[in-house]
C-alpha cells in the first residue's frame, strides 16, 4: 500500500541510474580536456577518457554499497584507514622526492617516482569519484554519498578549466546547451535520490501520509515531479535567457554601443542577474504580502486564518 | 519561523559558488547551474500555499482509561502550489492508535481522522495544531500553530461490576443499605395494611384492596445509608513503577471503582488526598456525584512528603464517628504509618488498608530482579504489615501481579 | 545564547573589514578623476567619435567598460585588434598580464599615449613612450602641432598631424612614425632646447612617435603592438587633418588584413555623471573575480562559506508524537546494594521480624532482656548480629541478609 502506482515506483527507480550515466556522458564531451589532465600527471593516462570512469566507478560503487550494507562500521574504518594512508604517503614521498631528486623543488616532486604514483592514484579516485559516490547514493540512498559525488563532479570540472587555463592560458569552451543539459540531468539525479528515499523508503512513522486513511504517496509525487518540471522549466529561461540574447539577439536589439562585455561570462552573469532581479523583486513582494497577511488576518478573508502565533 | 532543507541549503550553495566561479574561471556551464539555482530557490520562495483555517471534532471529550477517541480534523484552504504539513500536538500522556496525528497533503479543502488511546487518566490536552506550509518542491517552509486546543479528560478506569455483586453478598461490616427492618420510606417492601385518609393515593395497593373488599396500603422498609471515607496517598514516592503501574495509579482506579459500587448502593463517599497538600472532601451520595469524585480523582499529581500521621491530624474532625476508612497507600517512607493507623483505629474507625507494594513496582523496573535493597525493604514492609494487622486492621497486601478485581475481592472476603 | 550573539557579532566585523579592504583596494585601482578625455562616446573636439565612426566602418567595434582582464575570454585573438587610446589611469599587473596572453595568442594592440602611464604595459614589447613634449622646426601654425611625413606603414604616403606629441624609444621593432633630424624632445618641461649633452637629453636629431613591436607579425603568425606617442592625433578636431584619418585606416588594415573585430577600452576613460560610478562598480567587480589574489580569496570565502553552512545547519526536525509513558520512577531501591549504612535499619528488621513472629508488641519487646531475646533468635550469628551489628570473619552483609531472611521461628 505505497501509493504509488508500479509504473511510477519503477520510474522513481530508474531515474537517479539514467541521469547519472547521461552526466557522466555529457562530463566527457563537455570535458575532453580531462585525459590531457591525467596525461599531465602520467603519460598513460592521456589515453584513458573519462567516458571508462563512468562504468568503473559504477560497478565499484555497487561494491562498496554491498561492502557498507553487510560491513559498515569496518567498511568506514578502513576508509578512515585509507585516508591516512594516502596522506602518509603524500608526505613521505614528497620528503623522499625533495631529498633524493635533483633540479629544483618542482622538478624534483614531478620526477619522484613515489609522487607520481601518489598523484596518479589521487587522480584515479577523483575520476572515479562521481559514479562511485552516484551509484552508492542511488543503492544506499546516503545523502552523503550523494554529496560527495555531486561535489566531484564540480571538482573535477575546475580542475578541467583551471588546467586548461595555466596549460593554454585560454579559457575551456563549453557549449551553452551541453551545459544545461548537463544541469539537467545533475538535478534529476539529485531528486531522483531524493524522492526515492522520500516516497520509496519513507519510513511510515517518519513521513506519514494518511489522509483519511488513504495513501496519498503516489498523489504527492505527482505533483512534486510536475512543479520540479514546470520550475526547472522556468529556471532554465532565466537561465539561458542571457546566452539566447548574446548569441542570437544582440545584433537586433538596441544597443547605444557594442558593449565588449556581453560576449563574456561576466557580462552574461551580469544580464542574468538584471533578468532575475524582476523575478526576485516579486518573491519579496508576495513573502512580504504573505507576513502582513500574519500580523492582519481580517484583511484577507479568503485564506487569512487564526494564526496569532504565525510565521 | 522557517525551516530549510538540506536540498533548499543545498541548491542555494550551488547558486553561489557556482555564479563565484563561473566569473572566476569564465566558464558558462557554471554560470548556467548558477543561474538556474538561482531563479529555481526564487521561484521556490515565492510559491507557498496561504494559511488554512483548521477545525478539530472529538468524538468525545471525557472518557475512562484504556478507551480509545476518534480525532477528525477538518482543514479549508484554497487550492494552490505548494504543500502542507499538518501536526496535531498531543499530550504526552496520550498514544496513538491508529492513523497518525502528522499529515501531508495539497492545500484545499481536507480532512484527517485519527484514533488516539489514553492509557493514563489526566486532562490531555489535543492540540494546537501546527502546520507547515511548504513550497511545491519540498526545499522549505514556513511553520505556525493554531490556537485551537482541546480538552480530553481521562478518567482512572474502573470496574464497576464487582462492586454491584459485592453488594448482593451480606457480609457483616460492609457498607451499602442497612436494612432496618422496620417500616420507613424506602423502596423495598415491608407489609400491607389498612388505608387511612392520610395515605397517599400511590401507595394504595389495588390487588389486595380488590380481595379483601377494602383499602389496603403497602408499607416499605426504612433504609439507612454509609459512609466511607478514603484517605489516599498521593506523595512523591507513590509514582516509582511505570507511569501507568505504580502504587498511586493503582489506588486511584482501585477508589474509583469502589466509590462508584458504594455509590451506586446509595453509599455516600469522602475522599482525603494528602500529598503536597491534605485536600478534605466531604462525603457525598448519589450517581450523580460520581463524576465529580473521578474528576478529584483524575486531577491527582504526586508530589509532596506529607506524612500519614499529620494527614490523619488534620483530618479527624472532618471524620464522622465509626466511619470506615478505606486507606490507599505504598506504606513506605514515612515513619508515622503506625501512629496514624493506631489513631485511627482507637477512634472506632473500621480501618482497611489497601496497599500496593512500592517496592514491588520498584523492582518492576528494573527488570524483576532481586538485590539485598530489595529484600531488605520487603522484609520491613513485611514487618510494618503484620503490625498493622496486629492492631486490628484489614490490610489487603497488593503486589503487581494481582489486578484490580482481585483487589476489590479481598476487600469484602 | 550570548555566546551565539557575539559570535554572530564577531562575524559580521571580520566580514565587513575585509569587505572594507577589497573595496579600498579596488577604488584606488579604478579611480580616474581628472574627467573624461579621449573617449569614443564624446563627440565634442576632445572626443573620438570620428575616428569610432571609422574603426565601426572597417570591422565589428565593441566597447569595453571595465576591464582589459576579460580578454582572457577572447576566443579569436587572431583576428581581434585591441585600441586604447589616451588611458588616464595605468593598467594594472592582472590588465597587463591580460594583454600579454592576448598578444602571445596572436592579438594586435593599438596603444597611444603621451604621457608614459602605458610604459607598464609596453615595457613588455620594448617600447617605452618618453615623458617630455617632442618639438619640431616643422610644424604647423604652433609649435604644439608637428607635422610628419616620414611614416612607414603599409602603402600610406601622406602626412601627420601631430598636437603635443611625445616620443617613442624601442628595440627589436620597427619605427613606424619618424620626425624630422631637427626635432628635439623637451625633457625638463622648459620649451627651451637646453642639456644638449647627451642622447638621454634635448639634443635635435630624428625621434620616433610611433613603432610596432612585431614588424612580420603576419608571416610569424604571431601578435603585434603598435605604439603611437600622440593619442591626440585621433582627437575629433585633429583626425581630419592633413591625412591622419588615412593613417587611421591603414593602420586598422594593416593590423586586421582579413577583418576581424575591434575592441576599443574605454575602461581607462572616465564615464562622465552617474555612469561613472556603475562603470566604476562593474570593474571593481570584474577586478574581484580577474586579480589572481583576489580570485583566490573570494574562491576560498565562497568555499568556506559553504562548507561552514553545511555544518551549522540542521535539518528541520520531522514531526514525531513522543509519550512519556514509558518513564520510570524508583525511590527506595535506587542502590540494589545494601553497605554498613543499612546495618541499622537490617538489625530492627530483623528484631521486628522476631518480635512480630512471637505476636509481641513493640512495648512489650522492648522491656525483654537480651538473653530472652536470644533464645527467641535461636540464632548466635544473628543474635551477635542484632544486639552488636557485628558479622562473624569471612562473612558479609548480603549473607547477613539472606540468614535474616530465611529466619524463621522454631
Amino acid at each position: 500500500m505505497s501509493g504509488l502506482d508500479r509504473w511510477e515506483r519503477n520510474l522513481i527507480l530508474v531515474l537517479p541510474v539514467l541521469s547519472l550515466l547521461f552526466i557522466g556522458v555529457l562530463f566527457h564531451l563537455l570535458f575532453p580536456i580531462h585525459s590531457d589532465l591525467g596525461g599531465w600527471i602520467l603519460e598513460e593516462l592521456s589515453s584513458v577518457p573519462f567516458i571508462v570512469m563512468v562504468p568503473v566507478g559504477g560497478v565499484l560503487g555497487y561494491v562498496l554499497h554491498l561492502l557498507f550494507r553487510k560491513k559498515a562500521k569496518q567498511t568506514i574504518a578502513y576508509s578512515k584507514r585509507m585516508m591516512v594512508g594516502l596522506s602518509g604517503w603524500l608526505f613521505l614521498s614528497v620528503f623522499i622526492s625533495l631529498l633524493s631528486g635533483e633540479g629544483d623543488i618542482l622538478e624534483r616532486l614531478s620526477e619522484g617516482v613515489l609522487f607520481r604514483a601518489w598523484a596518479v592514484f589521487v587522480f584515479l579516485l577523483f575520476s572515479l569519484s562521481p559514479t562511485l559516490f552516484g551509484v552508492m547514493a542511488v543503492f544506499s540512498r546516503k545523502r552523503w554519498a550523494l554529496a560527495v559525488s555531486v561535489m566531484s563532479f564540480f571538482l573535477l570540472a575546475t580542475s578541467s578549466m583551471v588546467f586548461s587555463q595555466a596549460r593554454n592560458s585560454r579559457v575551456l569552451e563549453q557549449d551553452p546547451l551541453m551545459s544545461l543539459l548537463f544541469v539537467w540531468g545533475m538535478i534529476v539525479f539529485i531528486e531522483g535520490v531524493n524522492w526515492t528515499k522520500r516516497y520509496i523508503d519513507r519510513d511510515p512513522n517518519e513521513f506519514p501520509e494518511m489522509v483519511s486513511g488513504r495513501e496519498i504517496a503516489g498523489a504527492l509525487w505527482r505533483r512534486q515531479l510536475s512543479y520540479t518540471i514546470i520550475f526547472v522549466g522556468a529556471a532554465s529561461i532565466f537561465a539561458y535567457l542571457p546566452i539566447l540574447i548574446v548569441e542570437f539577439f544582440r545584433d537586433t536589439l538596441p544597443y547605444p554601443l557594442s558593449i565588449y562585455e556581453t560576449t563574456t561570462v561576466f557580462g552574461k552573469g551580469m544580464l542574468g542577474l538584471i533578468i532575475l532581479l524582476p523575478l526576485i523583486l516579486l518573491m519579496l513582494a508576495r513573502r512580504r504580502m504573505d507576513r502582513k497577511r500574519r500580523r492582519d488576518p481580517d484583511t484577507d478573508g479568503d485564506d487569512a486564518g487564526p494564526f496569532p502565533h504565525g510565521p | 519561523m522557517s525551516g530549510f532543507t538540506s536540498r533548499a541549503v543545498g541548491y542555494s550553495s550551488a547558486a553561489t559558488v557556482l555564479m563565484v566561479l563561473a566569473f572566476v574561471l569564465s566558464s558558462e556551464l557554471f554560470l548556467i547551474g548558477g543561474l538556474l539555482c538561482m531563479a529555481l530557490m526564487v521561484l521556490s520562495f515565492s510559491f507557498i500555499p496561504g494559511r488554512p483555517k483548521v477545525e478539530r471534532e472529538l468524538e468525545r471529550e471525557q472518557c475512562f482509561e484504556d478507551e480509545t477517541i476518534e480525532v477528525l480534523l477538518k482543514l479549508d484552504g484554497r487550492k494552490q502550489a505548494g504543500n502542507l504539513e499538518v501536526f496535531d500536538r498531543l499530550s504526552p500522556g496520550a498514544l496513538l492508535k491508529n492513523s497518525s496525528n502528522c499529515a501531508m497533503l495539497p492545500p484545499g479543502k481536507r480532512s484527517i481522522r485519527y484514533v488516539i488511546e489514553a492509557p493514563l487518566r489526566g486532562y490531555h490536552p489535543v492540540g494546537p495544531t501546527s502546520v507547515r506550509r511548504w513550497d511545491p518542491l519540498w526545499l522549505w517552509f514556513s511553520q505556525g500553530e493554531i490556537d485551537n486546543k482541546s480538552l480530553l479528560t481521562v478518567f482512572p478506569s474502573m470496574i464497576t461490576e464487582k462492586a454491584r455483586v459485592m453488594k448482593i453478598a451480606k457480609i457483616k461490616q460492609r457498607p451499602g443499605d442497612m436494612k432496618l427492618r422496620r417500616v420507613g420510606l424506602g423502596k423495598e417492601f415491608h407489609s400491607i395494611r389498612d388505608y387511612n385518609t392520610t395515605d397517599p393515593f400511590n401507595t394504595i395497593n389495588w390487588k389486595a384492596s380488590a380481595r379483601n373488599r377494602k383499602l389496603l396500603v403497602n408499607q416499605f422498609e426504612a433504609e439507612s445509608v454509609t459512609d466511607v471515607m478514603f484517605l489516599l496517598d498521593s506523595r512523591m514516592v507513590t509514582r516509582v513503577g511505570t507511569m501507568i503501574d505504580n502504587p498511586l495509579e493503582q489506588s486511584i482506579r482501585f477508589t474509583a471503582s469502589l466509590a462508584a459500587g458504594l455509590l451506586q448502593s446509595s453509599n455516600r463517599v469522602g475522599l482525603i488526598i494528602y500529598g503536597s497538600t491534605v485536600s478534605v472532601f466531604r462525603p457525598v451520595g448519589g450517581t450523580s456525584n460520581l463524576t465529580g469524585i473521578l474528576h478529584d480523582l483524575t486531577n491527582v499529581t504526586p508530589s509532596g512528603y506529607n506524612t500519614m500521621g499529620a494527614t490523619v491530624e488534620y483530618s479527624l474532625p472532618y471524620l464522622d464517628p465509626n466511619v470506615p476508612v478505606v486507606l490507599l497507600s505504598p506504606l513506605s517512607e514515612d515513619p508515622t504509618v503506625k501512629e496514624a493507623i493506631k489513631n485511627l483505629i482507637g477512634r472506632g474507625h473500621p480501618l482497611t488498608v489497601v496497599s500496593p507494594a512500592g517496592v514491588e513496582y520498584e523492582r518492576m523496573v528494573y527488570e524483576g530482579k532481586i538485590t539485598p535493597k530489595y529484600l531488605l525493604k520487603r522484609m520491613a514492609r513485611k514487618n510494618l504489615i503484620d503490625d498493622i494487622r496486629s492492631m486490628g486492621a484489614k490490610v489487603i497486601d497488593w503486589t503487581p501481579d494481582h489486578d484490580l478485581t482481585w483487589a476489590i475481592m479481598e476487600v469484602w472476603k | 545564547m550570548n555566546g551565539s550573539r557575539s559570535g554572530r557579532i564577531w562575524i559580521i566585523v571580520a566580514i565587513s573589514v575585509l569587505g572594507l579592504l577589497v573595496v579600498s583596494e579596488i577604488a584606488s585601482l579604478t579611480l580616474i578623476g581628472s574627467g573624461p578625455e579621449l573617449s569614443v562616446k564624446d563627440a565634442g573636439p576632445g572626443g573620438l567619435s570620428l575616428a569610432f565612426g571609422e574603426m565601426e566602418g572597417r570591422a565589428d567595434v565593441e566597447v569595453l567598460l571595465t576591464s582589459p582582464s576579460l580578454l582572457l575570454e577572447e576566443d579569436d585573438p587572431e583576428n581581434t585588434l585591441f585600441i586604447s587610446i589616451g588611458p588616464q589611469r595605468e593598467y594594472t599587473l592582472t590588465e597587463v598580464h591580460a594583454l600579454k596572453k592576448f598578444h602571445q595568442m596572436g592579438g594586435r594592440l593599438l596603444l597611444a599615449d603621451d604621457t608614459g602611464r602605458i610604459n607598464g604595459l609596453t615595457n613588455y614589447f620594448d617600447m617605452t613612450v618618453v615623458r617630455g613634449q617632442l618639438y619640431d622646426e616643422i610644424f604647423v601654425g604652433h609649435p604644439d602641432i608637428v607635422k610628419v611625413d616620414d611614416v612607414e606603414l603599409g602603402t600610406f604616403s601622406g602626412f601627420l598631424l601631430l598636437n603635443r606629441p611625445s616620443s617613442v624609444i624601442f628595440s627589436g621593432g620597427l619605427g613606424i612614425i619618424r620626425t624630422s633630424p631637427s626635432s628635439w624632445v623637451d625633457r625638463n618641461g622648459n620649451g627651451v632646447m637646453d642639456n644638449l649633452t647627451s642622447a638621454q637629453g634635448e639634443a635635435p636629431g630624428p625621434r620616433y612617435v610611433g613603432a610596432i613591436s612585431d614588424p612580420d607579425f603576419e608571416d610569424e603568425g604571431r601578435g603585434a603592438a603598435v605604439l603611437i606617442s600622440d593619442p591626440s592625433m585621433f582627437m575629433n578636431h585633429m583626425i581630419e587633418e592633413e591625412d591622419n584619418m588615412e593613417f587611421l585606416r591603414e593602420l586598422i588594415d594593416h593590423l586586421l588584413p582579413n577583418g576581424g573585430k575591434i575592441i576599443v577600452d574605454e575602461s581607462v576613460h572616465e564615464t562622465p555623471g552617474a555612469g561613472s560610478w556603475v562603470q566604476r562598480g562593474l570593474s571593481g567587480a570584474v577586478f574581484l573575480i580577474t586579480d589572481v589574489n583576489l580570485k583566490i580569496v573570494m574562491g576560498t570565502i565562497a568555499a568556506i562559506s559553504v562548507f561552514a553552512l553545511a555544518y551549522v545547519h540542521e535539518a528541520p526536525g520531522r514531526h514525531r508524537h513522543i509519550h512519556m509513558l514509558d518513564r520510570t520512577g524508583v525511590a527506595e531501591i535506587v542502590d540494589p546494594d545494601i553497605s554498613s549504612g543499612d546495618i541499622p535499619e537490617m538489625r530492627k528488621v530483623l528484631l521486628d521480624k522476631v518480635r512480630v513472629a512471637n505476636g509481641m508488641s513493640r512495648d512489650a519487646f522492648s522491656s525483654l532482656d537480651w538473653d530472652r531475646i536470644r533464645s527467641m533468635i535461636s540464632h548466635d550469628t544473628l543474635y551477635g548480629f542484632a544486639r552488636y551489628g557485628r558479622m562473624p570473619k569471612g562473612s558479609d552483609l548480603t549473607a547477613i541478609l539472606l540468614e535474616v531472611n530465611n529466619w524463621e521461628k522454631r
